[in-house]
């Protein structure tokens, strides 16, 4: 499936493209975030992933990370926010 | 199969996040405190550990890598177990016992002699490799006509039966030469032998037949075929017998003549045709007029007798001599007429001139085709 293509036929076309970084979330308490550069830091509180361009932060209440791949981070817990965040973080 | 890891760290975000850098699939990832467990696979296991003693982490290893997890992961698997030990079982077995046979090597010795040399040693079928004794099959099979060397071994299931044949026998490289055989019956006067070796010699007679030069070179061990080639020539008497009696009935003319004409249309004769007049005769027909399909014939019938003629045999023998020589010249070759002497005999019986021509002449008497 063609969903990137999908995505720029419906939106139109956006500076630095759809495919970078996709979160999905389920109900608030898990969170797949494909497309990451890293992981910049990790609590039960809070978790920063890279990504191109910026940082995710999300915040919530015992969160953990399941599962990791150089493509994709499986984060579980009780998410109350997810911010994105212009600068690399060092 | 998984390794887990628990490591003592205080920044589990930079270890995970190096650990992805190196491409590691980190699964079931957990804290117990200041400690990061997590599993990855046993191929991913040294690309951890490279990472963890390059930060310098603490950490130890927990998961199936030692033999009694080794044991107890085998174990929790019995049917696999039991179709590993079947299938070695039945490895075992196969290599004990042999099936069917593969003969290669014959081109000339029959397949089916080599089968039923081994339907005797009881090769065929499925045998124990152990009560197979490939030395009494080699034995019988080295037996068996045309076979010079036979090879047989196991190979695998299959019994295999290798045969060398015995080189096919060579005729001997020898020519044959046809001898040079006289065709007539002579009296040998010169005989040159180009090659081979003469049996005759001048002044020999020979019968027709009789052999002239051998297809053989003698030499002081003995003698080699060799190809008979050369000219023998001899005298050669022809014979012819003449026989003149002094009285012969013989059919002769009358001088009596009776003519008819005849008239044809298209070929078919018009009317009735003139019966003969004689009983014995000589016919003459002549076309008088031939024209729009119309034929006038003339038939002439000479009407012939017996006559009793009395010969006179002084006067007509040079006549029959002279006869009987040209049908005996017939058979002399042409080249050779010149040559010849005549030798006449002649005998008067009561009323007969019985005269015998003989004719000597010097020829070739071996085959003209075959000498050269």
């Amino acid at each position: 499936m063609a969903y990137p293509e999908d995505l720029k036929r419906i939106f139109g076309e956006r500076e630095g493209g759809f495919a970078s970084c996709e979160l999905s979330l389920y109900g608030s308490t898990a969170l797949v975030v494909a497309g990451h550069r890293g992981l910049s830091f990790l609590s039960a509180e809070e978790v920063v992933v890279r990504r191109k361009g910026g940082n995710i932060r999300i915040t919530g209440k015992d969160l953990s990370l399941k599962k990791a791949s150089p493509f994709e981070l499986y984060i579980s817990g009780k998410i109350s926010c997810i911010e994105y965040l212009g600068e690399v973080m060092p | 199969m998984k390794t887990r890891y628990v490591v003592s760290c205080r920044r589990p975000a930079f270890l995970c996040d190096r650990l992805l850098a190196k491409g590691v699939l980190l699964d079931a990832i957990d804290r117990e405190g200041e400690k990061l467990c997590f599993s990855v696979s046993f191929r991913q296991s040294a690309a951890v550990e490279e990472v963890l003693s390059e930060y310098g982490f603490d950490y130890t290893k927990k998961g199936y890598l030692g033999a009694r997890a080794f044991l107890r992961a085998l174990l929790s698997r019995p049917f696999l177990i039991i179709s590993f030990v079947l299938t070695l079982a039945l490895v075992i077995l196969s290599q004990s016992f042999v099936y069917g046979y593969t003969i290669k090597g014959n081109r000339l010795v029959n397949t089916a002699s080599v089968e039923a040399v081994l339907r005797e040693n009881g090769a065929t079928g499925l045998v124990y490799k152990r009560k197979l004794d490939t030395a009494a099959i080699k034995k019988a099979v080295i037996a068996i006509e045309g076979v010079s060397f036979a090879g047989v071994k196991t190979e695998g299931n299959r019994l295999l039966v290798d045969i060398k044949e015995e080189l096919p026998r060579e005729e001997p490289d020898e020519e044959r030469f046809e001898p040079i055989t006289s065709l007539h019956s002579a009296v040998v006067t010169r005989i040159v032998a180009e090659s081979g070796t003469p049996v005759v010699h001048s002044g020999d007679r020979v019968q027709a037949g009789d052999l002239l030069i051998s297809p053989t070179y003698t030499f002081t061990e003995g003698e080699a075929p060799s190809p008979a080639r050369g000219e023998v020539w001899g005298v050669v008497t022809y014979q012819k017998e003449v026989l003149l009696p002094l009285y012969t009935v013989e059919t002769v003319r009358t001088g009596e003549v009776f003519k008819a004409k005849t008239l044809s249309l298209f070929g078919k004769e018009i009317g009735k045709s003139a019966l003969p007049p004689f009983d014995r005769y000589d016919l003459a027909e002549r076309v008088l007029y031939s024209g729009c399909g119309v034929t006038v014939t003339e038939k002439t019938y000479m009407k012939k007798a017996s006559v009793t003629l009395c010969h006179d045999l002084d006067a007509e023998a040079p006549a029959v001599l002279k006869r009987g020589l040209e049908e005996l010249l017939l058979d002399v070759p042409f080249l050779s007429r010149e040559r010849g002497k005549t030798l006449v005999t002649q005998k008067k019986l009561d009323n007969v001139l019985y005269i015998v021509i003989y004719y000597s002449v010097e020829q070739r008497i071996d085959p003209l085709f075959t000498a050269r």
